[in-house]
């Protein structure tokens, strides 16, 4: 359940939401990337209300302007690693050929070179969550949201993951981490605090609208 | 869409690969269970066509005959003959099927498999019925039951007193008159014969096939849904919208089936040799009779595979998959009048159908059976849930166990899923 919940997220800025368990940060994240409907107020994107679009223009915003990290990937195991990041691009009509040429090129700078026809079950957890960054911003989306990023990772691949996905998010558009580490959200620029479903602002530069 | 479907079932693993397995194992076998049938009634019909004539109808008032026929039935060693007598042939006319030519006055055709019994058997015990010592010619496939019916075509003339005084044999195809003048033999037989009832109880059999093989498709649906919906759950975060989910799981679920389809029409195409050799009315069959066409066989496996993508589609439209892979009823699953209206419907059909079998042509009895029998199965589905639903919660209310507790709660929450095996 959220009340008063409020942020924003600029771009070229990483946000993290933090909280204990149920405080409904994650609740937040849905609401914000258009998987939730919000009982009551404003999600807007670049000025825009996306809260109020159609089930079907949600589903294409999830698609073609955001992208997604979870806990535990949420790789799809059927299909090769660099098949699992061009799956955006596949959803969204890019030939299997171009899809898979771009999604190739993600593997490098992320440290899987190698590992493109590797199975999700033939990788670490590090690689598996690498590869999923990878996924999360391979259509170049205007925002990342990432649910517990590292939760399942040991603290020096968690690091390394968050660092990493913090950078190319700020890059690519801007990042929303939601998180219940103090080191992951050290990593973002400004934290925002979330319990019993109202925000408080903290960290460096705090805006709660 | 299609394709990633198709990708993500090949590469689904050894689960995925055992569960798709099973269930094309299940719908192979009903499909080849539908083809035996299809053939039965393709053999039946092919039957029809070569031997119909034996069992002549008169020539109508005002036509001139070719011929008159005495149709009777002979035995030797306990197998039966069928013997014709073609008495005053018009030797301008066209012959019977099997036969090159109208057979002659002192002539004698004879199946391949009585001519084998002619060399076989002593004279006196069988060639001395015949007119001719040396049979005339051997009838072609085209005229026979099977490879290995007994039949003799004898020629004879007008007046012959054979005819008057048959011995050894019974006359069995002319109720009016022991010889009937026909008009030629291209017409189709009269009299419900055991052909006749064999192909009515065919149709009877392929109305009860129908049910257990969309009771196996929608099984097909439900083995892998688990992993399915997790896979849709994930594919409608990232992006794919309804229509694409619609896709991928009517691709996965439709190519499965369909393999099944094909293998089940080739299981039945390999063993229509053994089929063959099962005796109906007195002979085998010929092994392309028990084959269905291929426009029948085409038509059964386009019939597999659009109930298989209809029981995708009526599973999808009844849950929605979220992002998050909630999968959550779209509907209330309450007794809906439309359930009760159809199980009226199908009652009311059944008795229709049933009453109507006393007044329903000889030729299509059987047909009018079999969509009682489908109707009632309609009808049986359609209130399947709410039986289930109710016997879930009288289970809930007076479980004093957990395991009667968890079968009632599950009962009351899928009830379509127990109740869509009932027909089946």
């Amino acid at each position: 359940m959220l009340a008063e919940a409020g942020l924003t997220v600029h771009r070229g800025e990483t946000v993290a939401v933090t909280g204990s368990s149920g405080s409904g940060k994650s609740t937040l994240l849905h609401c914000l990337a258009g998987i939730l409907m919000p009982d009551e107020g404003q999600v807007l994107l670049d000025g825009e209300r996306i809260d109020d679009l159609s089930e079907e223009r949600r589903t294409a915003l999830r698609r073609n302007r955001f992208g997604f990290v979870f806990q535990f990937g949420q790789l799809l195991p059927e299909l090769a690693a660099v098949e699992n990041v061009a799956l955006p691009l596949l959803l969204a009509g890019v030939s299997r050929r171009e899809a898979v040429a771009r999604a190739a090129q993600w593997f490098d700078p992320l440290g899987l070179a190698g590992l493109e026809q590797r199975r999700p079950g033939q990788l670490s957890g590090g690689q598996e969550q690498r590869v999923a960054i990878a996924r999360a911003l391979v259509a170049r989306p205007a925002v990342v949201f990432a649910d517990e990023p590292t939760g399942a990772l040991d603290s020096v691949t968690g690091g390394q993951t968050v660092a990493l996905l913090t950078g190319l998010a700020r890059r690519t558009g801007a990042g929303l981490v939601v998180t219940h580490d103090a080191e992951v959200a050290a990593a973002c620029d400004r934290t925002i605090a979330i319990r019993d479903g109202r925000t408080a602002a903290a960290g460096l530069t705090g805006a709660a609208p | 869409m299609i394709a990633l479907s198709l990708r993500l079932l090949r590469a689904g693993g050894r689960n995925a690969w055992s569960a798709a397995g099973l269930v094309a194992t299940g719908v192979a076998v009903a499909t080849a269970l539908l083809a035996f049938a299809l053939g039965a009634l393709h053999g039946l019909d092919a039957r029809e066509q070569r031997v119909g004539w034996r069992t002549p109808a008169a020539a109508p008032p005002g036509t001139a005959p070719v011929a008159q026929l005495l149709v009777r039935t002979d035995h030797v060693t306990d197998r039966a003959i069928q013997q014709i007598d073609v008495v005053d042939p018009r030797p301008d006319a066209a012959g019977p099927p099997g036969l090159p030519r109208m057979p002659l006055p002192g002539e004698l055709w004879v199946s391949p498999a009585l001519a084998e019994l002619l060399r076989t058997v002593p004279a006196d015990a069988l060639a001395a019925r015949y007119p001719v010592d040396v049979p005339t010619g051997v009838i072609g496939d085209a005229g026979l039951l099977g490879p290995d019916e007994l039949v003799a075509v004898v020629g004879r003339p007008a007046g012959d007193p054979v005819l008057t005084a048959p011995e050894r044999s019974e006359v069995v195809a002319s109720a009016r008159s022991e010889v009937v003048a026909v008009a030629g033999f291209d017409r189709p037989g009269e009299g419900l014969g055991l052909a006749e009832i064999y192909r009515q109880l065919t149709y009877v059999a392929l109305a009860l096939l129908v049910f257990p093989v969309a009771s196996l498709l929608g099984a097909s649906a439900r083995l892998s849904a688990a992993r399915r919906t997790e896979r849709l759950a994930t594919l409608r975060l990232f992006g794919a919208s309804r229509r694409q989910v619609t896709v991928a799981a009517v691709t996965e679920v439709t190519v499965v089936a369909a393999a099944a389809a094909v293998l089940g029409i080739a299981t039945e195409w390999l063993l229509a040799p053994a089929i063959a050799q099962i005796s109906l009315a007195g002979s085998t069959w010929f092994v392309a009779d028990v084959r269905p066409a291929p426009v029948t066989a085409l038509a059964a496996f386009a019939c597999v595979a659009l109930l298989a993508a209809g029981s995708a589609v009526g599973g999808l439209r009844r849950v929605v998959i979220t992002p998050l892979g909630v999968v959550r009823r779209d509907r209330p699953q309450g007794a809906r009048l439309v359930r009760l209206l159809g199980l009226a419907a199908g009652v009311a059909v059944f008795v229709i159908m049933s009453q109507s079998i006393q007044i329903a042509p000889s030729d299509i009895v059987g047909l009018v059976f079999g969509i009682g029998v489908l109707a009632l199965f309609g009808a049986i589905s359609l209130i399947g849930p709410l039986v289930v639903r109710l016997l879930g919660g009288v289970l809930t209310r007076r479980a004093r166990s957990a395991p009667a507790l968890l079968a009632g709660r599950r009962l009351l929450d899928d009830p379509r899923g127990p109740s869509g095996r009932w027909p089946g």
